[in-house]
């Protein structure tokens, strides 16, 4: 036996035993599979006796089993969702190996973990989140600001500097009330040098506000460009990930990466930054200034550094939980109102009216329990709290009257200290929340950067090609699956020329999607290749080669906008008249004039101002507008009846004489003017040939139309 | 109920019971022959709880290698207790959740939750979860399916019998 491991995986369930845990192995030699479980050889069965090893999908586990040349199935291994991935993978090579005895080279990388704690990537990403440095996330939104620099370094020499002004004030404070208010020598008062430091404290503030407005606005015109560049760039990034990719994350959290983390880095930044910023370098001016004209008063100011700090994390620790039940009670009452709303319908003609009432009452009530608990208790604990903070301030009172008393301080001085004092825990309540609020920032910074580096894995090549084409597809032994274990695809070859209409037949799940989102390139074949007019798709841009292709998918989308801007969308300079001629062949033309504003008509959110069968021919226009060399209609006319279908039926084949075309339809008559017919059955091609040599074979597609035939005479 | 509708050919449910279906055990999967008006043999079948989240030992349908339904095993004490067993042990072995009956430890971090929790069996799991909204689920009053990024799937079978500590951790995702 030839001991080289051609490839193998790992398992970590007991076959057999539901609970019990193994440390498994299955090995691809190069004439049998050999199967160990702790350590120890269990089964070993030459290759030449197995016909496949198949994948079945447990709840919260998977199964492995092959089976034999004799059609015998035998389990062979049981495994738990944390390796999974990687066993799909793995059991798709050695299928491959099996059938060919070649082990093709790894597409992807496997790697899914993080190597240094072992937990699992976020589907799509490369970063653990779990592992990622805190310093080094902020030391990259950082650099999203170096090209505007010269604003931040403005901003901040001006925070010391305001910051240092704003020592001098509780400074002119205090030869205010010791020359003037209370001189040592009453009497001999100069009322005109007084109403000076007067002034001079009064131009001192306006200097203050004037620096503190031209820092502000640096500030924010920085983090405002800072803003829109990340946000532009992450659309970009977006818009130029694979579906594969995409369709891992909901829109909804596409959205909230685009929109709502770059709020939070926006709020941090423009709104909660400045004010920390200010009040740090206050922090650090005042501490600076009070440690070299009284160290023991300072040491005295800062002894209740620590318990402020302290209790105020405490307090926010204890808070946040209460806030995020209370969100949580909310979320759910808004999460009922939804649900009642979107199926207002349903609930009034099944008269639920009342029940659904009373689910919302009791959702509602728990928000309101939520919403009291928390009001009550932020009521009673803020002023215990601020008593508590204000006590060290007490004690400097007391300190520093005694002080007084004893002859070594002034009243002026006093009140300098009591301002510096408050200028002080002003900043240290504020530092209390900086983990809070640098925690949000960093979470929705990680969640960005996550996007950003995200590894683009349908992309264009080094030096993609960008040509007209004339739209002969060649599709050679091309087997694809998705994540889920199954392969969709396989060795599915069919050669299309240019010109031809071929109709993709099979039932639900067999593949036929599967096969034009990879024509069309949505994702990448695992193995095999897709040519157009004999160049690799994926040596061809993607921009030149889907501006080629028409497609009319069985979701139809419309974007809210006018009906014209709709059928222009992938020819926004089309004329008039040419969107009223594709109109025509789409069979939209007559209901969109018959509409009270024509084509422009606004068409809703998703379209929803118009019917599924009057959406289609608005697609079908859309799709023909551009003249594709390649036309791809996904069940482009099942919301038509039939008499409309074959009208906009006969005139596609017109029109596709001149581009080539593929259509998928579970309505056989759909297809009747196909040159050819491609049957798939199990990701497999089963049959091809015209109708006729279809059902002259009496294969799957005779037994599809004499079903279809039964069922029209019905 | 309407019995109307119960008795319409179309909702016709073949139910499977000790008179009617023999299971056994060949090559590590579960096989069965049923004996109706035609005896039919399936070297594989596939158990599927109906009502996985409540009914653990009922309504249970089994389906062919193509998915389609043979019948309906309406409770798997209906069987002799060997065959019980066999039943429940397949059910476990494809239902693959083990019970949490302790909350050790629960870290935030970037919108993903680690959880470090002990299973009934005194073995140390830990896992990851995205968006505790969703994959946090409270089933009735007490109990709590969890799954986590990669798809396993834990249960607490009784929120109340947590230790106040994992209770603290878990409530408020609750």
């Amino acid at each position: 036996m030839d001991s080289k491991i051609l490839t193998s995986f790992d398992f970590d369930l007991h076959p057999t035993e539901p609970y019990e845990i193994c440390s498994g192995k299955v090995v691809l030699y190069k004439d049998c599979i050999s199967l160990t479980e702790n350590g120890e050889e269990k089964k070993r069965v030459p290759v030449s006796d197995i016909e496949e090893l198949k994948v079945d999908n447990g709840v919260g586990c998977i199964f492995v089993s092959y089976i034999g040349k004799d059609g015998n199935a035998c389990l062979l291994c049981r495994s738990s969702m944390r390796d999974s991935k990687a066993v799909i993978k793995k059991v798709r090579r050695i299928n491959l190996y099996i059938e060919d005895n070649t082990l093709p080279p790894f597409g992807e990388d496997f790697t899914e973990k993080c190597p240094k704690c072992g937990r699992p990537y976020k589907d799509g990403s490369n970063i653990c989140l779990f592992c990622s440095d805190k310093k080094q996330i902020v030391k990259r939104t950082w650099r999203l600001f170096m090209p505007y620099k010269a604003y931040v370094f403005t901003a901040i020499l001006l925070f010391f500097f305001i910051s240092g002004l704003n020592l001098l004030l509780p400074y002119i404070n205090r030869i205010a009330v010791d020359n003037y208010i209370q001189p040592k020598t009453p009497g001999k008062v100069d009322i005109g040098e007084f109403a000076l430091v007067m002034l001079s404290m009064l131009a001192l503030d306006l200097v203050i506000r004037t620096i503190s407005v031209i820092r502000t606005h640096l500030l924010i015109a920085a983090g405002n460009k800072m803003i829109i560049n990340l946000r532009n760039t992450l659309f970009d990034k977006v818009q130029r990930l694979s579906i594969a990719k995409i369709s891992k994350r909901t829109a909804g959290d596409l959205m909230r990466r685009v929109t709502g983390d770059v709020w939070v880095l926006q709020n941090f930044i423009i709104n909660y930054l400045p004010g920390a910023l200010e009040e740090i370098a206050v922090l650090v001016c005042v501490s600076i200034y009070l440690f070299i004209y009284d160290w023991q008063l300072f040491l005295l100011i800062m002894l209740p550094t620590p318990f402020v700090v302290a209790s105020f994390r405490l307090f926010w620790r204890f808070m946040r939980k209460l806030f995020h039940k209370r969100w949580l009670a909310g979320s759910k009452a808004n999460s009922v109102l939804h649900d009642i709303f979107s199926g207002i319908r349903v609930v009034k003609a099944f008269g639920m009216e009342h029940k659904e009432g009373k689910r919302y009452e009791k959702a509602t009530a728990h928000e309101r329990y939520m919403q009291e608990k928390t009001d009550c208790i932020w009521s009673v604990l803020m002023p215990v709290l601020r008593y508590f903070i204000g006590f060290g301030e007490f004690i400097i009172l007391f300190y520093v009257g005694n002080r007084i008393i004893d002859g070594h301080m002034t009243l002026g001085e006093m009140t300098q200290f009591s301002a510096y004092a408050g200028m002080i825990y002003g900043p240290l309540r504020m530092i209390a929340h900086i983990p809070r609020h640098l925690m949000e920032f960093n979470t929705s910074s990680a969640k960005i950067f996550e996007i950003l580096d995200e590894k683009e894995d349908v992309c264009d090549a080094e030096k993609a090609l960008d040509f007209k084409f004339k739209g002969n597809i060649d599709i050679n032994n091309v087997s694809f699956g998705y994540d889920s274990g199954t392969e969709v695809l396989h060795k599915v070859d069919v050669h299309i020329k240019e010109g031809e209409f071929i109709g993709l037949v099979g039932a639900s799940g067999v593949g036929k999607s599967t096969l034009i989102n990879l024509i069309m390139r949505m994702y990448d074949v695992e193995e095999g290749s897709i040519t157009v007019d004999g160049v690799d798709i994926r040596d061809i841009s993607q921009e030149a080669l889907r501006s080629q292709m028409g497609v009319v998918l069985q979701e139809t989308f419309l974007f809210s906008g006018s009906i014209y801007q709709n059928i222009a969308y992938a020819k926004p300079e089309a004329t008039r008249d040419e969107i009223i001629a594709v109109s025509k062949i789409a069979g939209c033309h007559d209901f969109i004039s018959r509409l009270p504003d024509g084509y422009n008509t606004r068409v809703g959110e998703r379209g929803s101002t118009l019917s599924g069968g009057e959406r289609q021919r608005v697609a079908i226009a859309r799709a023909l507008l551009h003249n594709p060399k390649i036309l791809i209609l996904d069940e482009a006319t099942s919301a038509l009846d039939t008499e409309t279908e074959k009208q906009i039926q006969d005139a596609l084949s017109r029109i596709s004489k001149k581009c080539t075309t593929i259509a998928i339809a579970h309505r056989l008559s759909t297809l009747r003017n196909a040159t050819r017919l491609v049957v798939l059955d199990k990701g497999r091609v089963a049959e091809v040939g015209t109708h006729d040599e279809l059902i002259a074979r009496g294969g799957i597609y005779y037994g599809l139309v004499m079903a279809q035939r039964e069922m029209a005479q019905m | 109920m309407n019995n109307e509708l119960i008795n319409d050919p179309g909702a016709a449910i073949v139910r499977l019971t000790k008179e009617n279906a023999s299971f056994f055990e060949k090559n590590g999967f579960l096989c069965l022959t049923v004996k109706n008006e035609e005896e039919l043999t399936c070297d594989r079948v596939f158990l599927h709880r109906d009502f996985p989240f409540e009914l653990l030992w009922e309504y249970i349908s089994v389906l062919d290698a193509d998915n389609k339904e043979i019948g309906l095993i309406y409770n798997i004490s209906d069987f002799d207790s060997e065959t019980e067993a066999m039943l429940k042990k397949e059910l476990e072995r494809k239902y693959y959740s083990p019970v949490i009956i302790s909350i050790d430890s629960l870290k935030e971090r970037y919108g993903f939750s680690y959880w470090g929790t002990t299973t009934a069996e005194g073995r140390k799991i830990e896992f990851t979860i995205q968006d505790t909204f969703r994959h946090v689920n409270r089933i009735g009053e007490d109990k709590c399916v969890i799954t986590d990024v990669d798809g396993n799937r834990f249960v607490i079978e009784s929120l109340s019998g947590l230790d106040k500590k994992s209770y603290r951790r878990i409530e408020l995702y609750l």
